[in-house]
């Protein structure tokens, strides 16, 4: 079978699985088109192309696909996360996605929407054979999946050892200039700040204008859900688990976190996000309990950076003055 | 224990009677009202769902009533609806309210907790447990009853010649199965309903336009959150099909799976559960259009994902099966005055679209 040009669109839950997925589709000997990170084109793309009553970040993902679309890709990726073996599901958008996808756009190329539902090792193994069957039936599917398989391990060792996702895989690398953006300013006392949220929200540097490189300069300590090693966030237990991966992971995360004694919370959200409804109260609540600041940043298209800087800047500040005067301020301000 | 439970629409009468004969003190919610949601939206997360907002304001006014437990049911996701109790219980006690919520789980994913909750439940009954079936089984006759009744208001009320007659009817109707418990009384009530409604003058020689009314359960279900949009619309002269009756429902779900139909038909448009009434939207829409029906209109709160993504897939359903389909998000900020008019335009159009037999005009109103 001919090589063909498939499309990944860098956007929701590829922040989490694109390594895997990126080197699996190139080692079937596929040419494998990334699109770029987010940029004021693909939202305005996206916006246009999708029902209004989306949250920010599956606009976001029309507008990838839109810009794939034109790249005259022959097939996009666009896989249906159901399980990915956390026994919890994911957001009903994506769930449905590939559907929403197909309804939204009238010229597709061929859209490849396996069901992802990996409750096992085998169960990955078995879809990743489908896919190389119906794909490139010529090559085999072990070495591809074992690349695939340490490229994902390897990255996500890399994010547990606290390296950020453009730290950590090429493809997500900002611009070359990013060196000497992380330059840190030490500044007394140090303050750990956890930026919760979900991947695609916390670390898209274009829709939450890139609140983690702010947090750095302003000489801050930042960490994430990313950063915890799987095994760690899975001792934490809530009375009822949620429903969706991700929340799980912010709440559960924001419970690590908080014994760990960060200084503070930030929750990155997005307008409307049904799913953070829940976990953003319950976060809310967990703060409350532990007596740690907490700052939700709601993003939406027409979010603005002076906002968010100006929002940043204040709780950092607040923080501060918090952290030095501890024992002489009330806690209840 | 003074025990309350969520108001949802015609149901009331059915639980307070079910828990009242088990041997509980039973404070009924007062009927959503204005400051029901103000209550709510007060103390929920602002993008909420309005039956989370509606439901919190109506336990905050049961217990400045007394109530001290609350009855409510669990879920399995991937809606927010399952999730409902757990978060109400965190909310509450925040707010320094010691309350008890029993939640009851689905009995076949999680039957420790049902189980568990059902035995907190019957602690303190105090009627021997062989009388339970009795009073269950009462309890669904007259749910299906009210159902029925209110079935056959619908059914009428396009027609009456005196417009709000049969809303006035059906109220009187309601009060009497207040007050009907037993089998022979629910039997009565049910045959005086029937026949008042059907002594409403009527004229039967109008041709009303036919609209299918879909979206999530409590927003169809509760008149307070929809604006009464339905009986809105018959009062405008339209005959409405509402997609979800509580009785028909639960015997569809709790108890049996079957709704395969409505699977079948929204097949070729969304294929994936998920979660509360997204793929029956779609099912519901495909199959009025092809029963030949005017129009659909969709009932949602505002920030609900299952809907949300019946509403992106919705647009192609109505262009390929050329049925017009509104969608009507709500939430606190929904006035009636808005409603009235989209619900009016939406008429209108189908009322035009009906005289112009080739149908060419736009199809998808938002």
């Amino acid at each position: 079978m001919s090589s063909k040009r498939i499309g990944l669109p860098r956007s929701l839950f590829f922040y989490s699985h694109l390594p895997f997925w990126q080197t699996f589709w190139s080692e079937l000997g596929h040419e494998v088109i990334v699109s770029p990170l987010t940029n004021k084109d693909m939202l305005d793309r996206g916006i246009s192309n999708s029902v209004t009553d989306l949250c920010v970040p599956v606009k976001i993902f029309h507008g990838h696909i839109s810009y794939l679309i034109d790249q005259q890709v022959d097939a996009l990726f666009v896989p249906r996360m159901v399980d990915v073996g956390t026994n919890d599901t994911f957001c009903p958008k994506f769930l449905a996605l590939p559907e929403m996808i197909r309804c939204s756009f009238s010229d597709m190329p061929v859209l490849i929407a396996q069901r992802v539902d990996v409750r096992g090792r085998l169960h990955l193994f078995k879809l990743c054979s489908e896919l190389q069957r119906e794909w490139a039936s010529g090559s085999g599917v072990w070495t591809p999946f074992k690349k695939a398989r340490t490229a994902q391990t390897q990255y996500e060792t890399e994010l547990t050892s606290g390296k950020l996702p453009h730290e950590a895989w090429p493809a997500f690398a900002w611009s070359n200039s990013f060196k000497e953006e992380t330059l840190i300013f030490t500044r007394e006392p140090a303050l750990t700040i956890a930026v919760l949220g979900y991947p695609y929200s916390v670390y898209d540097s274009f829709i939450n204008s890139d609140v983690i490189k702010k947090l750095r300069r302003l000489g801050v300590n930042v960490v994430t859900a990313e950063m915890i090693p799987l095994e760690k966030r899975n001792q934490y237990r809530l009375s009822k688990d949620l429903f969706w991966h991700y929340s799980n992971n912010v709440v559960k995360s924001g419970m690590y976190w908080l014994d760990q004694g960060v200084t503070g919370i930030i929750h990155i959200t997005n307008f409307a996000c049904g799913p953070d409804a829940m976990a953003g109260k319950m976060l809310e609540l967990l703060c409350k309990q532990h007596g740690k600041p907490l700052l939700t940043l709601t993003l939406d298209e027409q979010t603005g950076q002076i906002g968010i800087n100006t929002r940043i800047e204040a709780f950092v500040d607040m923080l501060q003055r918090r952290f030095r005067y501890a024992h002489n301020l009330s806690l209840h301000g | 224990m003074r025990i309350t439970f969520p108001y949802m629409g015609n149901s009331p009468p059915v639980f307070k009677q079910i828990l009242s004969e088990i041997g509980y003190d039973v404070v009924v919610p007062p009927p959503p009202s204005k400051r029901t949601l103000d209550l709510g939206t007060k103390y929920a997360p602002e993008f909420a769902c309005i039956p989370f907002k509606i439901l919190l304001g109506s336990y905050l006014e049961a217990i400045d009533l007394g109530a001290d437990t609350i009855v409510s049911t669990g879920g399995v996701g991937p809606c927010r609806a399952g999730y409902y109790g757990e978060l109400h219980r965190g909310i509450l006690n925040d707010l320094g309210y010691d309350v008890t919520i029993i939640i009851i789980e689905p009995p076949l994913r999680h039957p420790t907790q049902f189980l568990q909750a059902i035995k907190l439940l019957l602690n303190e009954r105090k009627v021997p447990l062989w009388k339970l079936p009795d009073i269950f089984w009462r309890g669904w006759l007259k749910l299906n009853a009210i159902d029925h009744v209110e079935k056959t208001s619908h059914d009428i009320r396009p027609f009456e010649i005196n417009k709000g007659e049969t809303t006035f009817v059906f109220r009187q109707c309601m009060e009497e199965f207040d007050v009907a418990r037993s089998r022979a009384e629910i039997k009565q009530a049910t045959e005086n309903s029937l026949r008042k409604l059907s002594a409403i003058p009527q004229d039967r020689s109008r041709e009303p336009l036919k609209i299918g009314l879909i979206g999530e359960i409590y927003v169809v279900l509760e008149p307070f959150a929809n604006h009464d949009v339905q009986v809105k619309l018959e009062e405008m002269g339209v005959l409405v099909d509402r997609s979800i009756y509580l009785a028909e429902w639960t015997r569809n779900n709790a108890i049996k799976n079957r709704e395969y139909e409505v699977k079948r038909a929204a097949e070729p448009f969304l294929s994936e559960l998920v979660g509360g009434h997204g793929r029956n939207s779609i099912g519901e829409t495909v199959l009025y259009a092809q029963q030949g029906f005017d129009g659909v209109i969709q009932l949602a709160p505002f920030a609900c994902i299952p809907e949300i993504v019946a509403k992106s897939i919705l647009p192609y359903v109505s262009r390929k099966l050329n049925i017009p389909v509104m969608t009507l998000f709500l939430d606190e900020q929904t006035g009636e005055g808005g409603i009235r008019t989209r619900l009016e335009a939406f008429v209108d159009m189908l009322g035009q679209r009906r005289n112009k037999k080739e149908g060419q005009l736009a199809c998808v109103g938002t």
